[in-house]
């Protein structure tokens, strides 16, 4: 009690000069990006989506009047209990015109057997097999080869979606023709099974449904992600389909915006998906992740940042922004540590609680704007419980994986020695440095 | 031992032994059966085949027992005949080495003599005994012989010859008949499939487009070239020959280093559907039907041996029993049935709690039951699932004959028991009903309670009066 009170005393009689001197990292970086700018660009969605209420309408009608072919595909290996669900929600949808197509990459389970039985059962129209694993992107390939449809759109196989969702997905391309790729809104399906999937659910809604939506408004959009987005068929093919990953989506979005095409997020297109159980599988998946930031924006498209005929600023500041609040942030962050340490060491017990606090409250108010978004609020707000346990979810947690993934890949390029694409495919890429 | 040489035209005298007698016989379909008689062991001309081979059907098609039974060889010894009609006569002699067949014709002589007379009213009965009779006064075994001028392509000469050839499919039904009843043992030897529309066996089996059903197809390899994650048909990659990605340029120099071949590609020229899994499909060159493989009729070549309850059958007939069809476990004997009934009278004196006694009678079940084909056992299946879903642990059922149930239900008072034989009649009713029009189930059931004061005879007599 006596700690409590001690603590209340030494905020109250320090100045907010001091205040800042103690929290610059918090003040001038996390809150002024992720607090107030988010905000400020909600807002200005949320006013713009009712200026253009009429517009989008028109959108509407403008699908349904000419009702193009999409081609869903799902590429996957040893997915067949997922396919189901995915198929089941795939029919269930309100845009009729659709072509499934399950991509099988070598499954060495009931894989076949059950998609088989879905195609024979009428709710997938085509199923493909690579007998010998090629990893995801030849599979997403190989359904791109046989998709008829004007519109692609890739989902994960363990995913599945809400009944308006393709139709939701569609309508940004015939609002502005420019849009060569859009994004759908991920969520986390298995968000009841325990804390960590609770926490990378709240995680998902902060970082896919609020900061997508902000860096789209602000055409800065970066990765269509690969669990669910929709692309129009002749910019694929222009781009030569997907290249090898890890993080094959984000490498398509860029080489969509090298090809001078928008790319949107469209929060009400909802698909759900399952995500790691274990911190184990976490943790893998996320080095996966983080490492290809390395090796997609800092090695392969590296030229984004370099003058050339190709050269498009809202290129070079979708990077610059994610290496800037992804990388150089890692390194502030270590910065502060050390600044704090070396000239506060006696405060620390001051010091380290309040800054919980403060992200804690940056996490309530960007959880208060998740569910200003939210078309499932009564739902979402459930997780509410687990804010408290969010701060050093993704304060610590994450920023020591992402902090080791980057230094994985920038002096072993780890990425290549990833199990998630064959050997033989990544040996390729590494020699040919891609 | 009287022997006969039958023959169409008469060889000048002297040229037979003095044992055997000529008889000429010059058109195979008027058979002097009185004149033939008296001989224990014919002898066959094979030089003229095509008058010999109806001989040797009408023969061995004939309904006394005492002729199509007989023993009877073939001549000359080397005769160039067919394999099918060859397995009919009981050995192929010269007529002078004829006396050494003696012990062989005198035991069929006298498995003969031992047969009952015998009146069976179904076809496929009288078939299956004219069966059992030759396998058992020949100790023969059943082989299936394959024989291409034959629809079936499988065939059993003996049983083959009382079809016409439209129906001689149904062969195999009259040996799963013999094999479910216990009166022969199969053993496998292969496996083969019968068109559904005209039962012939002479299937063209081949990949097919599962858009159009064509079987003109294009196959080709797909081609993934690892360093660009491309993956398309082989055809994109190929300039000249070379390999060339057509996405990155790249030329493909080796396999499992720079590309490999995951699957393949079928095209089809008809329709342009390209898929991965085409459909097998056969196509009957009898009646050009085409089918899918699951879709066709399966059956199984089996030899087989008769077995001691198919020698008994041989000589004295049998009657199929609905136990016997429907495979419900648990079920007594009549004489077991009795004492169990006994129990329970006894049992309700001391108690007091009732029980019930019932039949059910499926009067014209053998009717159905030949006249339903290859449906026979899915449809007697389902009988059974049904009479076993309406007994209980405690119940007992036994089988007063081929076509009548008896159960014993415990503890249960007569509503119950009928309420239970309502289900089984209404449900074979329905499923007549659905599946065979011209066919009337005439089904009888009765329930009585069991009587304190009552015996066991007096029970069966009142269950089958009221």
């Amino acid at each position: 009690m006596e700690t409590l009170v001690n603590f209340f005393l030494f905020w109250k009689t320090v100045g907010l000069d001091r205040i800042v001197r103690f929290f610059w990292y918090f003040f001038f970086l996390e809150l002024t990006r992720y607090v107030l700018f988010d905000f400020a660009v909600i807002t200005w969605y949320l006013l713009q989506k009712r200026r253009n209420r009429e517009k989008y309408f028109q959108a509407r009608q403008k699908l349904y009047a000419e009702s193009p072919k999409v081609s869903v595909i799902a590429p996957g290996k040893n997915e067949g209990e997922n396919l189901y669900k995915l198929a089941r929600s795939l029919n269930e949808q309100t845009y009729r015109n659709l072509e499934i197509i399950i991509i099988d990459d070598g499954s060495d389970d009931q894989t076949p057997l059950i998609a088989q039985s879905l195609l024979k059962a009428g709710l997938i129209d085509r199923f493909l097999r690579n007998e010998v694993r090629g990893g995801k992107a030849s599979a997403a390939n190989l359904g791109l080869r046989f998709a008829t449809g004007k519109f692609i759109v890739h989902v994960d196989a363990d995913s599945s979606l809400d009944r308006d969702a393709i139709e939701r997905i569609l309508i940004p391309f015939y609002l502005d023709p420019c849009v060569g790729a859009v994004g759908g809104n991920v969520k986390v399906r298995n968000w009841r099974t325990n804390v960590i999937t609770a926490l990378q659910a709240i995680e998902y809604l902060k970082t896919i449904s609020v900061a997508r939506l902000v860096s789209s408004m602000l055409g800065i959009y970066r990765v269509v992600p690969g669990a669910y987005g929709a692309f129009r068929r002749d910019l694929l093919d222009q781009v030569g389909g997907w290249d090898i990953g890890p993080g094959l989506d984000g490498d398509i979005t860029i080489k969509i915006r090298k090809a001078h095409c928008k790319i949107v997020f469209e929060p009400t297109s909802v698909c759900y998906t399952r995500v790691p159980e274990s911190l184990r599988a976490l943790t893998r998946q996320r080095l996966r992740w983080y490492r290809s930031l390395v090796r997609f924006r800092i090695r392969k498209h590296r030229d984004i940042f370099l003058p050339h005929a190709n050269f498009r600023w809202s290129n070079w500041i979708s990077f610059a922004e994610n290496l800037f609040y992804n990388v150089v942030l890692d390194i502030t962050w270590l910065v502060y540590i050390v600044d704090i340490l070396a000239h506060f060491p006696t405060l620390i017990g001051y010091i380290l609680p309040m800054n919980y606090f403060l992200y804690l409250f940056s996490n309530v108010f960007q959880f208060f704007a998740v569910l200003i978004l939210s078309e499932r609020r009564h739902e979402e707000w459930k997780l509410s419980v687990y804010l408290p346990l969010i701060v050093p979810y993704i304060g610590l947690y994450l920023r020591f994986v992402r902090t080791i993934a980057y230094l994985q890949e920038i002096f072993f390029r780890s990425s290549y020695k990833d199990l998630w694409n064959p050997r033989k495919t990544s040996a390729q890429a590494k020699a040919h440095g891609l | 031992m009287k022997v006969f040489y039958l023959t169409p035209q008469r060889t000048p005298e002297g040229t037979y032994p003095q044992f055997i007698e000529p008889v000429e016989i010059p058109d195979p379909d008027r058979l002097p059966i009185e004149a033939l008689r008296p001989a224990d062991v014919w002898v066959l001309d094979l030089t003229h085949p095509a008058w010999a081979t109806s001989v040797l059907r009408n023969l061995r098609t004939f309904t006394d027992p005492e002729v199509y039974l007989r023993p009877l060889f073939g001549f000359p010894k080397d005769a160039d005949f067919p394999d099918f009609w060859a397995t009919l006569l009981d050995g192929s002699t010269d007529l002078g080495a004829l006396p050494a067949l003696t012990a062989q014709a005198e035991k069929i002589m006298d498995r003969i003599r031992r047969l009952e007379p015998l009146q069976e009213e179904h076809f496929e009965i009288q078939v299956l005994i004219r069966l059992l009779r030759y396998l058992y006064t020949r100790d023969q075994r059943l082989q299936p012989i394959r024989d291409p001028s034959r629809s079936t392509g499988y065939t059993y000469p003996f049983l083959v010859l009382h079809f016409q050839p439209t129906d001689e499919h149904r062969i195999f039904d009259i040996v799963d008949l013999g094999e479910r009843e216990g009166l022969l043992q199969g053993r496998f030897v292969d496996r083969f499939h019968l068109c559904p529309d005209c039962y012939s066996a002479f299937l063209n089996f081949r990949e097919t487009c599962p858009a159009c059903s064509s079987a003109d197809l294009k196959r080709e390899d797909l081609v993934h070239h690892f360093v660009c994650a491309h993956v398309a048909p082989e055809s994109d990659f190929l300039q000249g020959d070379e390999l060339i990605c057509p996405k990155c340029h790249r030329q493909l120099r080796h396999i499992g280093v720079d590309y490999d071949r995951p699957s393949v590609l079928y095209t089809c020229r008809t329709c342009g559907h390209e898929f991965q899994n085409p459909m097998v499909r056969a196509r009957c060159f009898q009646c050009g039907a085409q089918h899918l493989v699951e879709n066709l009729i399966e059956k199984v070549a089996k030899e087989y041996d008769i077995t001691s309850k198919g020698r008994n059958a041989a000589l004295s007939g049998f009657t199929l029993t609905l136990g016997s069809l429907f495979h419900i476990e648990g079920v007594v004997d009549y004489a077991t049935f009795k004492t169990f009934l006994r129990h329970e009278i006894e049992r309700v004196r001391r108690s007091q709690r009732p029980s019930t006694l019932a039949y059910f009678e499926f009067t014209n079940f053998e009717e159905l039951y030949l006249s339903i084909g290859d449906r026979r056992t899915r449809v007697f299946e389902e009988i059974a699932r049904v009479i076993r879903e309406n007994i209980r642990g405690s119940d007992v059922l036994s089988y007063l004959n081929e076509r009548t149930l008896l159960f014993l239900y415990p503890e249960t008072p007569v509503e119950g028991a009928q309420v239970a034989l309502q289900r089984i009649t209404q449900f074979i009713h329905q499923l007549v009903r659905d599946n065979f029009q011209n066919f009337q189930p005439l089904l009888k059931t009765n329930a009585i309670p069991i009587d304190p004061q009552g015996t066991v005879e007096s029970h069966l007599e009142q269950l089958f009066k009221t």
